[in-house]
This record gives structure tokens, C-alpha cells and sequence, in this order.
């Protein structure tokens, strides 16, 4: 009987049926999440190169304050802030706050280069045009997209025993 | 490959696979690409149906049934657009971190549970993310890939109240 199966049926089934059952437990998690970057004169709180402001709602949760004087590195390193706030705190905002992150006082910085493409995405920014972002004001901004954080994959194992 | 196990049972493997990963041996991928399946195997019962007509062998079908899968699934979060953030080819505007592509060859240990490893300030963790509280490897990939370094970082959040910032988290990060 076995002889008489179809190989290459019994492969289109494995290949089709079975991933596809075993995805389908999982909703597709967004794998970058945005972020808007807006240049502004001054930061409305002291203390930090750079602001965070996550909101709970509208289409631009989570966005940066930047100084129009910014550079690359500083960028860079909002950017990362951001990557380490959604660590702590969700991709998503659970409230809404204003944010910094700095070393922990028994740490003593790291040094990073600025990230490869932080040049362009500031030359974008200063080219960008005019407009309003709510919180912020008419400022000039621009939209990126970071690796969402909460797409921690765990290889699972899914051995069973035969039925 | 199919092995017959008894009566109506047999297993089933690949006879092709799409690639090979360190300690983790052979994979098939998945339609979408969206994961990968080490080991793959699969144990079918098949049963036959033959079709008599005037005492004549006039056709069969076949029913195959799967009753047991084996191997681990890794679902990928690699591309085309899955260069990490150090990369020149991350492109920031995109919203897309990879829909098509393989895994990154790197995540994961086989077992589920990460390295184990506990990493310290300045440590490259080889591309594993890091548990924020205690900086132990968990096995998730990193937006950094290999580039992934462990930094100790707190989070500050404002508080209007005071007009000072107020520490909300300290706690591991990987970092480029």
C-alpha cells in the first residue's frame, strides 16, 4: 500500500498543511513599528540632548524631539533611546509619557558610531516640509520604521507523540 | 524519504531541503518564508480505497492522513528588507521587516530558552537579545545582529509634577 503512495502528494502536503497549521496560531505581529523624528528649536524639558513623547492613540505614537542643530550621533542615539523605551515599556505605549534614557549611573557609556543610515535620514528631515504633529506643533518631520522589539522568536519544539 | 513503521504508518522526511544552520541540522521553509522547520518529519497513516467494477480493479484513492510532525519550527523574522540597524541596507523607511526571506541563521539555541548566558555591561552577545531585568541571553534576535552589545540603561520619564524627570526602568539592553 505504501508503495502506491504518492511522494510528491504526501511532500505538497507536508510543506502546505503543516507550517501553515502550525502559524496559524499566531496573529502576524508587525515586525517594524514607526517612529516620527521632528526637528524643533528647543527641547520643552531640560537635562537631555534629545525627547521621547509616547501617546496611547492617533497615528503617531511615538515621536522625537530633535534639536534643529542635531547630528548624526545624536540621532543615532534618540533612536536607540527609542528601541530601549519600547523594550522596557511595550512597542505600544501602555500611557502616554515623555521619555530620555541615559546609561545607568554604575555603567559607563557605551560609544557607538552613529547607525549607517542616520546621515540620510537627517538630510530628509532638514528637507522635509512643514507640519503639524500633534503635541509637537508645525514642525518638520519625518517617519521611519525601527524592528519592532516584541519580535523575540523562540524556536519551538513541536515534537508529539503519534496519535 | 518514506519509511514504512508498521501496517498503515510511515514516516516521512524531505527528500530535499532548502538549507542547513549550524547545531541545528536541516530545514525545509515555509510557503510564506516566515519560518523555518528543522528536522522535518512527518508520520502519516495512508489508507487505500480500491474501486471494484465487475470484479475488476477500476481505480484507488488514496487518503494520507497526518498523525505526528517532528522537529522544531522557527519562525523568522528575516527578508529582504531584514538588514539590521548597523547595516548600510537597513532601509528606515520601510515598514516591512522582512516577509520573505530565511531566518537569520543566528536566533535561537534549539532549545528554546536562549543562551543562559549572563552578560555584563560591554559584552557582545553575538546577535541574542538580553533579558531587561536580570541581562541574561534569551535567545531572541537582536536589531542589531552580531553587532549587539549589552548596555545597562535606564529610562527617565518627566514628571510634570515636580518638573524633574522621575526614573521609570533601569534594566539590559542590547545596543549598536
Amino acid at each position: 500500500m505504501l508503495k502506491r503512495m504518492d511522494t510528491g502528494m504526501v511532500a505538497a502536503l507536508m510543506i502546505a498543511l503543516v507550517p501553515a497549521a502550525l502559524l496559524a496560531q499566531r496573529a502576524a505581529p508587525a515586525t517594524r513599528v514607526p517612529l516620527t523624528i521632528t526637528l524643533v528649536r528647543e527641547l520643552p524639558h531640560p537635562g537631555t540632548s534629545y525627547e521621547i513623547q509616547r501617546r496611547t492613540s492617533g497615528d503617531e505614537r511615538d515621536v522625537v524631539l530633535l534639536l534643529h542643530s542635531a547630528t548624526p550621533e545624536q540621532l543615532s542615539e534618540a533612536i536607540r533611546g527609542v528601541m530601549t523605551a519600547r523594550l522596557a515599556g511595550g512597542d505600544s505605549a501602555a500611557q502616554a509619557a515623555t521619555l530620555r534614557v541615559r546609561p545607568h549611573s554604575s555603567s559607563s557609556p557605551g560609544t557607538h558610531a552613529p547607525l549607517p543610515w542616520a546621515l540620510r535620514v537627517l538630510a530628509d528631515l532638514r528637507a522635509a516640509p512643514m507640519r503639524n504633529v500633534p503635541g509637537v506643533g508645525r514642525v518638520q518631520a519625518v517617519r521611519i520604521w525601527l524592528p519592532a522589539q516584541h519580535r523575540l522568536r523562540r524556536p519551538r519544539t513541536v515534537t508529539e507523540a503519534p496519535h | 524519504m518514506l519509511d514504512p513503521v508498521n501496517y498503515s504508518l510511515a514516516t516521512y522526511r524531505p527528500t530535499s531541503w532548502n538549507g542547513f544552520a549550524v547545531d541545528k541540522g536541516n530545514y525545509i521553509v515555509s510557503y510564506d518564508h516566515d519560518a523555518r522547520w528543522y528536522g522535518a518529519m512527518l508520520e502519516i497513516k495512508c489508507t487505500a480505497t480500491w474501486i471494484y467494477f465487475l470484479g475488476h480493479v477500476i481505480g484507488v484513492t488514496d487518503l494520507y492522513k497526518i498523525v505526528g510532525h517532528f522537529g522544531m519550527v522557527e519562525e523568522c523574522s528575516a527578508g529582504p528588507n531584514a538588514a539590521y540597524m548597523d547595516d548600510t541596507a537597513y532601509d528606515p523607511y520601510s515598514p516591512d521587516w522582512g516577509t520573505s526571506g530565511g531566518c537569520s541563521g543566528q536566533s535561537g539555541s534549539g532549545g528554546g530558552a536562549g543562551s543562559g548566558t549572563q552578560y555584563q555591561p560591554g559584552d557582545n552577545t553575538g546577535g541574542e537579545t538580553v533579558d531587561w531585568h536580570t541581562g541574561i541571553g534569551n535567545g531572541g534576535e537582536s536589531a542589531c545582529g552580531q553587532a549587539a552589545t549589552v548596555e545597562l540603561v535606564c529610562v527617565d520619564v518627566w514628571n510634570d509634577r515636580t518638573q524633574k524627570w522621575d526614573q521609570y526602568a533601569c534594566g539590559y539592553a542590547t545596543s549598536c
